[in-house]
């Protein structure tokens, strides 16, 4: 079986939006330290933040978030 | 009228956070102060006087006014903490500035209770070998030591402002949380091993048994502790 793990286009969508880590983490009342774990996947977010995160960056769940299979 | 800006509200979480600290100190005192009345009366015999007086046992004489005493204490405390005025939620960016000095305070004192307890296992394995080879009343007499490790498994498991409903919610940020459980995971199987040591040290060498057990309580603190400030460290740090 395949295994899955998350990937994300958090970085690249934040720097289209021209928001910084600090930026984006007072957007969506969560550290920065969060949001620097999920962009280098070191955190898989719950459905709660990624859902914040979307809504924040005016963007969709499936468009910053994707699964690799290896 | 003008909203209050971020540094604003945050000046006045810390002010009800001091205040909230100044309730913590006037209850520890008022105990202290207690125990200390508690002392004295013992040693007047007070108690067994009142009670040939009263015509009461001497354990209730004890004992009655210890539970009278704290049961209002904790109906003070329930006071305190469920008659308040709910509080709004705070501002995303609030409630980021929050977590952030949250982490920082709990980081710290979790940083200053390293050393210490290094400090405080490598004296007592000094204590128990040449004192205490065999003889576990004597590792057990160092109350101090069990103490201080029960205040850190408090102070790692709640944080410095449990009574802080802000404190709470900027300390079950998802991050924060996550870093708890992998270090709680760690400290469970620390645990487990110490365990495992304590019972094999007590079947096949009980003399060493008094210098194993601060050893084992240690690891089961130090590793977890360490492991928690290695990963937020980790997570501040680009990839």
């Amino acid at each position: 079986m395949p295994e899955r793990r998350l990937g994300n286009r958090l970085k690249e969508i934040r720097g289209t939006r021209g928001l910084t880590q600090t930026d984006l983490a007072a957007l969506a009342g969560v550290s920065r330290k969060t949001i620097n774990t999920v962009e280098n996947s070191v955190f898989i977010p719950s459905t709660l933040l990624a859902l914040a995160l979307a809504q924040t960056l005016g963007t969709t769940v499936e468009e910053l978030f994707y699964i690799i299979e290896e | 009228m003008v909203e209050p800006s971020d540094d604003e509200i945050l000046a006045q979480e810390r002010e009800r956070d001091r205040a909230l600290t100044r309730t913590k100190l006037w209850s520890v005192l008022f105990w202290m102060a207690f125990a200390l009345l508690l002392v004295v009366a013992f040693n007047y015999g007070i108690p067994q006087r009142v009670s040939r007086w009263a015509g009461l046992p001497e354990a209730a004489v004890v004992w009655l006014p210890i539970i009278v005493l704290a049961l209002l204490w904790v109906l003070a405390l329930i006071y305190r903490l469920r008659m308040n005025r709910a509080r709004a939620p705070l501002r995303p960016s609030v409630q980021r500035k929050l977590v952030d000095i949250y982490t920082q305070r709990q980081r710290r004192i979790l940083i200053a209770f390293i050393p210490l307890a290094a400090f405080l296992a490598f004296n007592q394995f000094n204590i128990s070998r040449e004192r205490a080879a065999g003889d576990l009343a004597a590792v057990f007499a160092q109350g101090a030591f069990v103490f201080f490790m029960l205040m850190m498994a408090l102070m790692l498991v709640l944080g410095p402002g449990f009574l802080n409903s802000r404190f709470r919610s900027a300390s079950a940020d998802e991050l924060n949380r996550a870093l708890r459980g992998r270090a709680g995971a760690l400290g469970y199987v620390c645990a487990m091993i110490a365990l495992g040591a304590v019972y094999l040290v007590y079947s096949f060498a009980p003399p060493d048994l008094g210098r194993t057990i601060p050893f084992c309580m240690v690891l089961a603190f130090l590793v977890p502790a360490i492991y928690y400030v290695w990963c937020d460290w980790r997570a501040g740090r680009d990839a």
